[in-house]
């Protein structure tokens, strides 16, 4: 994927959601932020809290890891939870690899703040589909990142569950006051996000506040 | 970090244990083999050397002959020397109530030994009793606590045993053996009866004559001294020797098993690396969500190698455990066909070895962490994103079939190289044989994409893909998974293959041996004297060969004399005589060969009757086969034989034909052989008849009048031929057993890689449901594929095999033992290769299909990340 001329800057707790057909480079853009991917040109910067700014593009394989275990929370289109964990387990999985162990309890506070209480120790095939992205976003949130990155998070849901997980994910993401970046074709979200971003092809088409977007 | 990581993937293997069990099963039983074949190896060469220490006690030197010793020779080295000497009668006796128990019986000289046994005098007990017993009452022998305990004796019992000349009765008069701790099982007294050396001597039949003479030398000039001393016929040896020539007589066998593990292992190694290979798969959008949340690759890294070090200790360690009990089972196998083919050892104890044991934990555990190095490196450097995506792995699939076909290419040019250049002896065809079983391996995945592609485009052509819809399906996923299959028909077509190539080159061996013992056997009757045991030879009258040829029914007689001894290709000074550092010990044959009998030699090549006719002159003999081809000899060079303490040289005649023995023969008229060891007798004789219809007849007279007193076995060419193929088909027993596991494991392989694809293909599953396939259909789409997969890597294997049987004729066996066989191919080893291949990929796919389609149809499997 090459992109053309992409120029875009992002504001703590602002909330884009990145729009474009298949192939148009919203998945790899996300990836490109999360370090799971690199680019060979061009900057990524990211400034971090009390720090001063980073570029991405410049780290290593190791440092991208460290950077993305501490500031990116990751939700996919097919959930991606580990199966041989519980959900809990899940869900503490980033607190541990932060080495937040005293706060395993956010982990089942979390989950129970969405509704996901009676579902701790279940693994994630026992749950429907719904329940495991709430359970995904739940582990994306955990540890406060402060960027969460969502790939098609509603793409395998059904309508009424995926208004219910954007709401989720949406509040959520104000209540911490993380930025949010999320991947859809989904043109209704565009009301709930700050600002909207078009890619057509691997440029940017449109930047704007979603007002301007509808 | 890692407590999540680790829990994640401990469950992974709950849910599937079979992979546990396949990843164990495959180090482990590579590992047994190895650990088996070489604790017999070991053992045997160990038990050897422990029945020529029992004969040698604390001896620094022995004096030996190429027969026995004249009793007068030991009385004239005491007169002479004042050296510390002990006569030695060492000879067999076999039980008398068919136990199977072969005695070691070792004369000795009760006064004397005591110098180089000092264990000795503790089985006279506290009184002089027995020890005037065993010097003075006939028939009275120690008896080693083992075989008292088969036989159900106890001191004092007297008991029967069989010998060359007849039964006779003894008197345990102490049982020997107690070992400190109390057992009574110190293999080192396994199956032994020391005697007097006087009954000793009745046992043997060696009247007036001794094995060996003990001696403890220090004093090297006085070595010297005794060695100028000896007459010609007798010589100096040191334990070294001995063991030497036993380790020479079968190092070649002994190879061979080793190599035969050494298959094994590889073949386990192709299943620890598919089973590997195929979790690693399963297992990387897992490992992915670790990389993507924050687990850095090496920490996955740091993971894999703790958990493959781990599975690699533990199949390694069950491997020596299961080996252990395997040696058990081989050990008789292997006694018996060494004591067939070679030399029987009464010891038969399996020695625990820690060397072997430490070798085979190093293999095991170095080669699983060498086979499961490629996929660890595969999935543990792979970007965290790709890992999810299947298609990725499936075109560096393909890119490595390139890479693939190209080492195949510079294997087989090294095949090439290893099985033409004699120089690099048997190592060199081992390694030519490894890089042709290589390369054909990595040219499987390949072969099989090839093929399934140009099936489905023969079928587009034909228009047949809307008839034959599941074929089709079959086809295309064949070559479309062989990601997870590669591995596996790469293993079986190794173990096909294999089986192909010993069969056929062992079918070969039968037919040629066959031949050559129709053609030997050409004499109507055989007599010598019963050997019940090994010992030396027995003498056949003149008077009865004067008799036969009265016989009007006799046409004319052959009549063979035997002595092994010492040959080299190089004329030798004393002092390399003196120190035995000629090449091999054969065997030399004086025959008279009436005209009726040339036939029975065929030559390499050259004119026979120019052949018998030089071989009939003084100078001249044949040689066998293997001896010219030991020795790297034509005909008329020269070789040269040690007689007594002299070197006597030949000049080779012809070479023959010979698969009797691998060490090697020489044949010499009569005449000349005389003159060389006047001594040796004749012990076998060949009966040429008018009829073979008077052969009954014939028999019965000569049972009359000559059977009593000289315990007479007559035998026809038939019965011997059949008595030979059955020790051939003996022989090889361990070598079926060997092949078997073989193919064990390569069957398991590919259960794995069909389990392996039966568990991805769940929601594809789902998707042919939806479309109307049922129950059916899809099992039958399964067994299509497993159809394919099984033709295809036995189709590949038949002509490997082939290949492979011409390695092992044509260079192992010549290199090895020095014979040469013409290969001869029966169709019906190709087909069995070929169904061979078809069952184990269809009993493979059994279980697999019947998962596939109950999980189909009572579980709603969960989404692919895919």
């Amino acid at each position: 994927m090459v992109f053309k001329h992409l120029d875009i800057s992002v504001e703590r707790g602002e909330t884009v959601i990145i729009l474009g057909q298949s192939g148009s480079g919203k998945s790899t853009l996300l990836n490109l932020i999360a370090g799971l991917d690199t680019a060979e040109e061009g900057e990524i910067i990211f400034q971090a809290e009390h720090s001063c700014h980073i570029n991405i593009c410049d780290m290593n394989e190791q440092q991208r890891t460290a950077f993305r275990r501490r500031h990116i929370g990751f939700i996919f289109q097919f959930f991606n939870l580990i199966p041989t964990l519980t959900v809990t387990e899940n869900v503490r999985l980033p607190l541990q690899l932060n080495k937040q162990l005293k706060e395993a309890h956010l982990a089942d506070e979390l989950l129970s703040s969405v509704g996901l209480a009676h579902c701790l120790h279940k693994f994630p095939e026992q749950l429907s589909g719904g329940e495991q992205q709430r359970v995904a976003i739940c582990r994306a949130l955990v540890h406060q990142p402060t960027l969460l990155l969502a790939d098609e998070p509603t793409g395998s849901l059904d309508n009424k569950t995926a208004t219910e997980v954007i709401k989720l994910l949406f509040s959520q993401t104000h209540e911490h006051g993380q930025t949010l970046l999320l991947a859809t074709h989904n043109h209704d979200l565009i009301p709930l996000a700050d600002r909207v971003l078009t890619l057509q092809q691997g440029s940017l088409v449109q930047f704007k506040a979603h007002s301007t977007a509808i | 970090m890692y407590h999540y990581l680790v829990r994640a993937n401990r469950r992974y293997y709950q849910q599937h244990r079979w992979q546990i069990v396949l990843l164990l099963f495959g180090i482990m039983l590579g590992v047994a083999v190895i650990v088996a074949i070489d604790l017999v190896n070991e053992s045997a060469q160990t038990n050897f050397r422990l029945a020529n220490e029992r004969i040698q006690g604390k001896a620094t030197h022995r004096i030996v002959g190429e027969t026995s010793l004249p009793e007068v020779l030991y009385v004239d080295l005491k007169k002479h020397f004042d050296v510390i000497a002990a006569p030695v009668i060492n000879s067999y006796a076999k039980d008398n109530v068919d136990l199977g128990i072969l005695f070691q019986v070792i004369g000795i000289d009760p006064i004397v030994e005591t110098r180089f046994r000092a264990n000795l005098s503790q089985f006279w007990g506290d009184s002089n009793t027995h020890f005037s017993s065993f010097m003075l009452s006939e028939n009275s022998i120690l008896l080693d606590h083992s075989s008292a305990e088969k036989l159900k004796l106890k001191a004092g019992d007297q008991f029967s045993v069989l010998t060359n000349h007849g039964a006779v009765q003894l008197h345990a008069l102490s049982l020997i053996g107690t070992s400190e701790t109390g057992s009574t099982d110190d293999p080192r007294y396994q199956q032994l009866i020391i005697a007097d050396i006087g009954l000793a001597q009745k046992l043997a039949g060696l009247s007036g004559k001794l094995s060996y003479i003990n001696l403890v030398i220090v004093d090297e000039q006085q070595l010297q001294t005794i060695r100028d001393w000896l007459p010609p016929y007798a010589w100096i040896e040191t334990p070294s020797d001995q063991q030497k020539a036993s380790e020479q007589l079968t190092r070649a066998f002994q190879l061979n098993l080793s190599m035969l593990s050494l298959l094994a292992l590889a073949v386990g190694l192709f299943l620890i690396y598919n089973t590997v290979s195929f979790s690693l798969l399963q297992r990387a959008p897992m490992l992915a969500q670790f990389r993507i949340l924050g687990l850095s690759a090496t920490h996955i890294r740091n993971y894999l190698l703790m958990e493959y070090a781990l599975f690699s200790v533990l199949g390694t360690l069950l491997g020596v455990l299961v080996g252990v009990a395997l040696a058990h089972l081989l050990m008789s196998l292997v006694t018996q066909t060494l004591s067939d083919l070679y030399v029987a050892t009464p010891i038969h104890h399996l020695w625990i070895s820690p060397l072997s044991i430490v070798k085979a934990l190093s293999v095991g555990i170095m080669g699983c962490l060498f086979a499961c190095w490629l996929p660890y490196r595969r999935a543990a450097n792979a970007p965290a994103i790709r890992t999810q995506q299947r298609v990725e792995q499936e075109i560096s699939t393909k890119k490595t079939h390139r890479v693939q076909l190209q080492t195949s290419c510079t294997l087989i040019i090294s095949a090439l190289v290893f099985s033409s250049w004699n120089g690099g002896g048997l190592l060199g065809g081992y390694i030519a044989i490894a890089c042709w079983l290589l390369a054909t391996a990595l040219m499987t995945p390949p072969f099989i994409l090839a093929s399934c592609q140009a099936l489905g485009q023969r079928l587009l052509k034909w228009g047949s893909e809307g008839v034959y819809p599941i074929l089709t399906m079959a086809i295309r996923d064949t070559y479309r998974n062989l990601s997870r299959t590669g591995m596996a028909s790469m293993a079986l077509m190794v173990a096909i293959a294999t089986a192909v190539g010993m069969n056929v080159m062992i079918s070969s061996f039968r037919i040629s041996l066959e031949d050559w013992l129709s053609q030997r056997l050409n004499a109507d009757l055989y007599i010598s004297r019963v050997y019940e045991t090994q010992g030396e030879a027995r003498k056949l009258p003149m008077t009865l060969m004067d008799e036969l040829l009265n016989q009007p029914e006799v046409i004319s007689l052959s009549s063979f004399r035997y002595i092994n001894t010492w040959v080299s290709k190089q004329a030798l000074s004393k002092q390399t005589l003196s120190k035995q550092m000629m090449e091999r010990k054969v065997s030399v044959i004086g025959a008279d060969i009436p005209t009726e009998g040339e036939s029975a030699y065929q030559f390499l090549s050259a004119d026979p009757a120019v052949i018998w006719k030089k071989w009939r002159s003084p100078g001249w003999l044949i040689i066998s086969e293997s001896l010219a081809n030991h020795l790297d000899i034509a005909r008329n060079e020269t070789v040269h034989f040690k007689v007594g303490q002299q070197s006597t040289s030949f000049k080779v005649a012809g070479i023959y034909f010979d698969y009797g023995s691998d060490s090697g023969r020489a044949l010499l008229s009569n005449n000349v052989f005389e003159t060389h060891w006047p001594t040796v007798p004749i012990s076998q004789i060949g009966v040429y008849l008018d009829n073979p219809n008077n052969q009954p007849a014939l028999i019965d007279q000569i049972q009359k009048r000559w059977g009593h007193a000289l315990n007479l076995r007559i035998i026809s060419a038939r019965e011997i031929l059949a008595l030979s193929l059955e020790i051939f088909e003996r022989t090889f027993t361990i070598t079926d057993v060997l092949r078997l596991l073989a193919i064990i494991v390569a069957f398991s392989g590919v259960l794995s890689a069909f389990m392996a694809i039966q568990l991805e293909r769940q929601s594809e599953l789902r998707v042919l449901n939806a479309l109307g396939f049922n129950r059916r259909e899809l099992i039958t789409l399964m067994l299509l594929q497993a159809l394919l997969l099984g033709a295809l890597t036995g189709l590949l294997a038949v002509p490997v095999g082939a290949a492979l049987a011409w390695l092992l004729t044509d260079v192992i066996n010549l290199r090895a033992f020095g014979w040469s066989i013409p290969l001869y191919f029966s169709s019906n080893i190709l087909w069995q290769a070929l169904l061979l291949a078809l069952a184990a990929s269809i009993l493979a796919s059994i279980y697999p299909a019947w998962k596939l389609t109950r999980s189909g149809s009572e579980r709603n499997a969960p989404a692919v990340i895919e």
